[in-house]
């Protein structure tokens, strides 16, 4: 496993999360608040890919939970972000309009929004989400240690990213984000 | 209770306060994956359910709940029953039969349902509406229809499928259901 990208979001507030990212099209744009990442826009899919690196099919992308309050947000990842449409798949801590709290991973495709799974597990501030495809199994993991899974063929390639939602934007942050592969490292040899 | 695979109807219009999901499945309150057949209103859930949880939806009218032991032989009660309501979704089942388990029949249906998301993740919407079905023959789709079932079959790696003639969707479906061979299909409680 690699880390083929990482953002820190420590640079000035702006609505525009910079050069080397994108909104997926169809969707709404992040922001920088305070050297952290959150929604741009309320109550809308905020998801954006990084365009830095050429990202290869087997992905993960993972950040840092910063800020989660109140009701209606998630704060997550994204893989196979598409350049064109859109789709990705993503997985993010989650607080329902009731105040239920659990983990979710989706998946949407061409604009139509699907439920891939739910864990009941509630999220807290400090958890790293993180968001893998690799071949046709899409993962959620939690502080490392996997919540869902499943298979699912829809997306087999695109970028990583960030994907946030909020009915109030201050609700729902993340920092630390960080992209990668799932490449196994040479062995090392040493002479006597 | 035990890892247990569940066919269950969806619900939700796919957009993002409604998403296609499947039904019953979020009241209950307990983890779930699930895997979507295309765009095909139907999921293919896998969960280890408490008893009570598992009751509540096996007992469900419109949910086939498979039998924990997959390697179980089927009966004749039973075959009958799953191929009727296997029937109702647009999914082939003339080649099931008494000589299977349900492992090796699920196999071949979830491959299928994995083919129709990649039919679906290059931007086909439903296959089976405006009186398409199982016995409708390939070549009277639309062009574009035709074409997305072939791009399918060639980015899952499998060989040209036969769409010419009176070659049917049953017929191709079930040949795209072999091809999947002896690919992971997984959940987070278990796999097949």
């Amino acid at each position: 496993m690699a880390i083929l990208a990482t953002d820190t979001f420590d640079r000035a507030d702006s609505t525009d999360l910079g050069a080397v990212w994108d909104v997926v099209p169809g969707l709404t744009n992040c922001q920088i608040v305070g050297n952290r990442v959150r929604s741009g826009v309320a109550n809308t899919d905020d998801i954006e890919s990084y365009n830095g690196v050429t990202w290869p099919d087997d992905q993960y992308a993972q950040l840092t939970v910063a800020v989660l309050t109140g009701t209606d947000l998630q704060v997550g990842t994204a893989v196979r972000c598409s350049t064109t449409v859109a789709s990705a798949y993503f997985g993010f801590a989650h607080t329902d309009t009731g105040g239920a709290m659990h983990y979710q991973l989706w998946r949407v495709v061409s604009g139509t929004f699907t439920l891939l799974g739910t864990d009941p597990t509630d999220p807290v501030v400090g958890d790293v989400v993180r968001t893998e495809a690799e071949g046709t199994t899409i993962r959620l993991q939690r502080n490392g240690t996997t919540l869902m899974q499943v298979t699912d063929t829809n997306l087999a390639s695109g970028r990583a990213g960030v994907a946030f939602y909020a009915a109030v934007l201050a609700n729902a942050e993340g920092d630390a984000w960080e992209g990668g592969n799932f490449a196994t490292r040479s062995p090392m040899f040493r002479g006597a | 209770m035990a890892f247990r695979l569940y066919f269950v109807p969806a619900e939700g219009t796919g957009t993002r306060s409604d998403p296609h999901r499947p039904t019953y499945l979020q009241a209950l309150g307990e983890p779930w994956s699930g895997m979507t057949y295309g765009a095909e209103p139907l999921f293919l859930v896998g969960a280890n359910l408490s008893a009570a949880a598992d009751a509540s939806l096996a007992g469900q009218a419109d949910v086939f709940a498979l039998p924990v032991d997959l390697d179980a032989r089927f009966t004749g009660p039973t075959l009958g029953a799953f191929i009727a309501f296997l029937a109702t979704h647009q999914i082939p089942t003339d080649w099931v039969s008494t000589r299977m388990g349900w492992r090796e029949a699920l196999r071949t249906i979830a491959g299928l349902m994995q083919y129709l998301q990649r039919v679906h993740g290059l931007g086909h919407g439903r296959l089976f509406t405006g009186g398409v079905t199982l016995d409708t023959a390939i070549a009277t789709l639309p062009v574009a229809t035709q074409d997305h079932l072939l791009a399918a079959a060639r980015s899952l790696g499998y060989s040209d499928p036969d769409l010419a003639g009176g070659r049917t969707l049953r017929a191709l479906l079930r040949d795209m259901g072999d091809a999947w061979g002896t690919r992971a299909i997984v959940f987070t409680a278990g796999r097949v």
